[in-house]
């Protein structure tokens, strides 16, 4: 699984198609509840500090002859730091992409598979992600690369085709509940950009290692448009969100979609679409376990981890037992573990590594 | 290896495919019977009474007795209930088919139900995976029931169809403005305005203009739909109307009997609506076939909720039987637009406000006005107006609103008569300035209307409002959609007389 070099478009896609499962499985209901009216100007403020924020982990792995953190987290704590990080992501990825994956079934059961138990809609996922990554890395990578471009389409296709049902005061008050919760505690909502962490990890499988920045500023641009888009377009189209609401909005605003009278219910296509997104990124984030496992414990694991992933987020993906329990894990369970994960602990690993790094050249240096 | 890897695959999408169709409970077309309309009555002990217009599809055993020309019929099925989805629910437990709301096109509320509130039945709706968002919200004047029963087309085949063009018909008028179900939501949540629906009543109709080679068919129809048909045979076709109503009154004991252990008590009405020109006599009374549970019609429990209203609760008990006796000659009327303070209906503006509410809010995009006369007195300009363009701005000073209304629009001049020259210089001037005058004092009319009588801000000024504050809680605070009926009014119109048509002058 580790054999396979990316290219610049598909390392680029492998860190969006993870950003991108979360705009669609409602990342931005939660940004406008918490920000109200003044959600899209967080999500432009968030998006500067993000940039900033891997440009300084850029500058921090460029100390390094090594792109990747696992790397790091072994020169400044040994085995032990390195396992300890190697746990803690492999965690962190399978409750994400069980927790993602029992949004999305949800949906699913609402919308088509009525009869069909919660349990079987997981499984049929969690199934062809395990036989993709049976097949091998190479082929989720080409087929990740493949539907991403359509995935993003159909974004912009939402966003232009209800544009004339925008209610464009919605926007306003500018300043939403305030400058201070948009900007000071609106700065939790660094959370959505969460596919953060694959840029941690995907340096070394890069074909040429120097494309790293670009493929990292890259990722996150297009993750940042996306996300403002998303945000814009749920938060003019449904005034009502900002109230508590828990609806499905990326599927609500599909719904709203109509090419005159000729062509209506066009959100089955969008759905069809976003099926294909969901298998991608299960399949992307078995790739990510497996280079960690293999990277912390060895190539022998490598036969197993995709049936130890499979197994592990069936098993997670079934522990809620209804939505507010979903939407308990969602709202504050993973928003506080993906910021103490992605934006606290591995930061700070990297940042005692770059000082270890320095005070090691300094001594050296005297 | 490849072989063992294509075969894994295979198996599992053989397994896939079998756990998620759940072949046990499959439906196929025929099993569903599609609503395309709903309607909402109140009923004298606080529950609900659901009509549902349903499509009997032309190519089904109903439709195709009569469809040499694909002609559609549908018939009303009414419940009384506690909510929509157990109305909903009681109807599919008789039907035989399973209902299906994805093509359900209206929801109608009567006045009354509307004047309680529908913010509950708004919300229900719009959480329904079925019902979809753009389904029209409709209040009217007499009984849901009795609008979708005379929501029959008259110049349209498919009834589903008729409800598409006619909340299209606002394009070309002005005089009404249709609502979806998520605007409805969306304004009955939104602090900015506050929600509204096209009113709508029932006309009386002579149709004196019909074929005369329809209205033996139509006649004959009528005295069928007279009937409520409490078996699914065709005693209808070959009974008189005394048999028939012996035979309902006999269906009706024994379904009350029958019914009486429910705990709710279902009615059912069942109509045709046919396309008055294909129907002869002895199609009329074959196609009038359905299934009810109750078929009083007379005691008409829809109406129960009347009884015990005022005057206006009267009104349309008998402006009810009034349809009844001849429901061909009645017809759908706009009156222009209900309005509503959160979602309770507070007022209505006539068709002619509806215009100025077109224009205030830029909407308008093609409508015909009548302008006095500046050259003659008692008469009157035909204008087409068009290219409406309106900029609102308010101000806030010591916290009463201030809203100026700057509105622009062209104009053709429709009206010619052998002496008229309506686009020389000077009389442009004057018709434009006739106009501006007109559409002034209206448009101020309407306006304070809005604010000091109905206290409602369905125009929306709260958009234009909202941009003056800088938080939400300030927002709040100033509670817009109180404070607007303290709202002051400037309105300025300018419009361009642009040129008659093929006649200049």
């Amino acid at each position: 699984l580790t054999n396979d070099k990316l290219n610049f478009v598909e390392a680029s896609f492998l860190v969006v198609i993870v950003m991108i499962t979360h705009i669609i499985s409602d990342l931005p209901n939660e940004i406008i509840k918490a920000m109200g009216s003044a959600s899209i100007l967080n999500m432009i403020f968030i998006s500067a500090i993000i940039l900033l924020f891997f440009l300084i982990v850029a500058k921090i792995f460029s100390c390094f002859n090594t792109n990747n953190i696992l790397y790091v987290a072994e020169y400044l704590g040994g085995k032990f730091l390195v396992t300890l990080l190697s746990v803690i992501y492999i965690a962190y990825l399978l409750f994400v992409s069980a927790l993602l994956i029992r949004r999305f079934a949800s949906l699913l059961k609402i919308i088509y598979f009525k009869d069909a138990a919660t349990w079987t809609i997981i499984a049929c996922f969690i199934l062809v992600a395990l036989i993709t990554l049976k097949l091998g890395t190479s082929n989720i990578i080409k087929a990740n690369t493949l539907i991403m471009p359509t995935i993003l389409i159909t974004i912009v296709i939402i966003f232009i085709s209800s544009i004339n049902k925008f209610d464009f005061a919605s926007v306003f008050p500018i300043l939403g509940y305030g400058s201070k919760n948009t900007f000071l505690n609106g700065f939790e909502n660094i959370y959505a950009f969460t596919g953060l962490i694959y840029l941690y990890l995907i340096g070394t499988s890069l074909k040429n290692v120097k494309d790293y920045t670009r493929v990292g500023v890259t990722s996150i641009i297009i993750s940042a448009i996306y996300l403002i888009l998303s945000v814009a377009s749920i938060q003019m189209l449904f005034p009502f969100i900002s109230n508590d609401s828990e609806p499905l909005s990326m599927y609500l605003s599909t719904r709203t979609i109509e090419f005159g009278q000729f062509f209506q219910r066009s959100d089955a296509i969008f759905m069809f679409i976003w099926i294909f997104t969901f298998l991608s990124y299960l399949s992307v984030i078995g790739i990510y376990i497996s280079r960690i496992g293999i990277h912390t414990f060895g190539s022998m694991q490598n036969s197993i981890s995709p049936y130890f992933y499979a197994i592990i987020v069936f098993i997670i993906a079934l522990i809620p037992r209804n939505a507010s329990q979903i939407a308990f894990l969602t709202d504050v369970v993973y928003k506080y573990l993906a910021i103490g994960v992605v934006f606290v602990f591995s930061f700070l690993i990297l940042l005692l590594g770059f000082i270890k790094k320095k005070l090691t050249s300094a001594i050296y240096k005297t | 290896v490849k072989v063992k890897n294509i075969l894994i695959i295979l198996l599992v999408i053989v397994i896939t495919a079998f756990f998620l169709t759940n072949f046990s409970s499959i439906y196929t077309i025929d099993d569903y019977a599609y609503v395309i309309a709903m309607g909402l009555d109140n009923s004298d002990d606080s529950d609900l009474i659901l009509s549902l217009q349903i499509a009997i599809p032309a190519g089904s055993s109903k439709g195709s007795e009569s469809s040499s020309s694909q002609s559609s019929s549908s018939i009303v099925s009414t419940v009384k209930c506690k909510n929509i989805n157990g109305g909903v629910n009681l109807i599919n437990d008789y039907l035989g088919q399973k209902l299906n709301l994805s093509y359900c096109k209206a929801m109608v509320f009567s006045e009354e139900i509307a004047k309680k509130g529908i913010g509950n039945y708004i919300c229900t709706a719009t959480n329904d995976i079925e019902i979809r968002p753009s389904c029209d919200i409709i209040v009217s004047k007499c009984s849901a029931l009795d609008y979708i029963t005379n929501s029959k087309p008259l110049l349209e085949n498919l009834s589903s169809k008729y409800y598409e063009i006619a909340s299209s018909s606002q394009k070309d008028t002005g005089l009404t403005r249709t609502i979806s179900l998520m605007s409805f939501y969306n304004r009955y949540y939104d602090s900015l305005c506050e929600p509204y629906a096209p009113l709508s009543s029932i006309e009386e109709s002579n149709e004196s203009g019909k074929a005369n080679k329809t209205s033996q068919a139509n006649t004959k129809t009528n005295q069928d739909n007279q009937v409520d048909n409490s078996n699914q045979s065709n005693q209808t076709s070959q009974a008189n109307q005394a048999d028939q109503a012996n035979q309902t009154s006999q269906a009706n004991q024994a379904n009350q009997l029958n019914q009486a252990n429910k705990a709710e008590q279902i009615n059912s009405n069942t109509s045709i609506n046919k396309k008055e020109a294909e129907s002869n006599s002895e199609a009329a009374k074959n196609e009038v076939q359905g299934k009810t549970l109750d078929s009083d019609k007379n005691s008409d429990n829809s109406n129960g909720g009347d009884s015990s209203s005022s005057s206006g609760g009267n009104s349309e008990s008998s402006s009810k039987k009034d349809v009844e006796k001849d429901n061909t000659n009645a017809k759908i009327k706009n009156q222009g637009l209900a309005i509503f303070k959160d979602d309770k209906l507070i007022g209505e503006i006539s068709r002619e406000e509806t215009l100025c509410y077109m224009l205030v809010s830029g909407k308008l995009k093609d409508a015909v006005i009548n302008v006095p006369s500046p050259f003659e007195d008692a008469d009157y300009v035909s204008l087409n107006i068009s290219s409406v363009h309106s900029k609102n701005k308010v101000e806030i000073k010591n916290g009463t609103p201030f809203i100026t209304c700057n509105i622009s629009l062209s104009a053709r001049v429709l009206s010619s008569t052998k002496t008229s020259n309506y686009l020389s210089k000077e009389n442009s001037l004057a018709l434009e300035y006739a106009t501006n005058s007109y559409l002034n004092a209206n448009i101020t009319d309407f306006l304070y209307k809005t604010s000091k009588e109905l206290k409602s801000d369905f125009i929306g000024f709260g958009r234009n409002a909202v941009r003056s504050f800088k938080t939400m809680d300030n927002w709040k605070n100033y509670d817009w959609l109180n404070k607007y009926q303290n709202s002051e009014f400037n309105v300025n119109v300018n419009t361009t007389v642009k040129s008659s048509y093929l006649l200049i002058g």
